[in-house]
């Protein structure tokens, strides 16, 4: 592992491992600013500690993209909903 | 009345294009496919109703979600208990909101499943609070904002549920981890800070 202070140069002040775990869902979500962003990725690619916090956050975050999907029973739903819609006057599709 | 026929058109185009979101969030709400379909052919009656009362220009999806959950809320109205201890059970629940680790052999076997059904029961499994987060911003992909909007709270109240609810879908994939043999029993312990 590379310690804080092996990395330390004056042109880019590194994060201890607490700071870089407290930013990590933002950085994973690509919430942070440049700076922070480059200072948090320099980080966890390099430490051994935080690099599988990255890991597992970033896995959920996958894992949940995967089940953004379209609810089967749409057409039911629609024709449900179409029919009431009609019964008020909507002459739409 | 004569109601303008680009009226019908608007909701067509900015309304029911929203169905399957509007659909899977009611599913979300009533955990129940004909409670939700009840619900989304109410909130689709509503939204018809009170067209002119929405703002054209804006997107038609979170106020269709707004409309839902009202619906809902009148329909299942919360146990006031439930509301007035939710922020100590929550906080009980989840404390930590840090990503939490695991040893990498673990990661690399969760990477390579499926985690598809996992993830679904982990979701329904979440307290209804973390819940509605996760399916605004996580699965509806709503922007932190929207999502305060229909649940009428603060924006950092969205952004420190989602993480701490993102915090008990890691532990209940290392609980399926352990349960499909693909972790040791004390994985957890490992790794986490
Ligand atoms: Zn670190």
């Amino acid at each position: 592992m590379i310690t804080d202070t092996d990395r330390k140069t004056p042109d880019m002040p590194s994060l201890d491992c607490g700071a870089a775990v407290r930013m990590l869902w933002d950085y994973l979500d690509g919430n942070l600013d440049s700076v922070n962003e480059a200072e948090v990725r320099a980080h966890v690619t390099r430490c051994s500690h935080c690099f599988p916090h990255a890991n597992f956050g970033q896995i959920v975050i996958d894992a949940m993209a995967q089940v953004r999907n379209t609810p089967d029973n749409e057409a039911t739903v629609r024709a449900g909903v179409l029919s009431r819609l009609r019964a008020e006057g909507y002459e739409g599709s | 009345m004569e109601i303008p026929v680009d009226k019908h058109v608007a909701f067509h185009d900015l309304a029911l294009r929203w169905l399957p979101d509007v659909t899977r969030f009611a599913h979300s709400l009533t955990r129940n496919e004909s409670d939700a379909e009840d619900l989304v052919q109410e909130t689709y009656l509503r939204a018809w109703r009170h067209w002119d009362s929405f703002r054209v220009g804006s997107e038609a999806r979170a106020w269709l979600f707004t409309i839902a959950r009202n619906a809902w809320r009148k329909r299942a109205p919360r146990d006031a208990r439930l509301v007035a201890v939710e922020d100590d059970t929550l906080q009980a629940l989840a404390d930590e909101h840090f990503p939490l680790g695991a040893p990498n052999d673990v990661l690399q076997r969760l990477s390579d499943a499926d985690l598809r059904p996992a993830i679904h029961q982990a979701i329904a499994a979440l307290p209804e609070a973390f819940r509605e987060v996760v399916e605004l911003v996580e699965l509806q992909e709503l922007p932190y904002a929207e999502a305060a909007a229909v649940l009428e709270i603060p924006v950092g109240t969205v952004r420190s549920r989602l993480f701490r609810a993102r915090r008990l879908l890691q532990t209940s994939l290392l609980e399926y981890a352990r349960d499909a043999g693909l972790a040791p029993v004390h994985a957890e312990k490992e790794s986490s800070q």
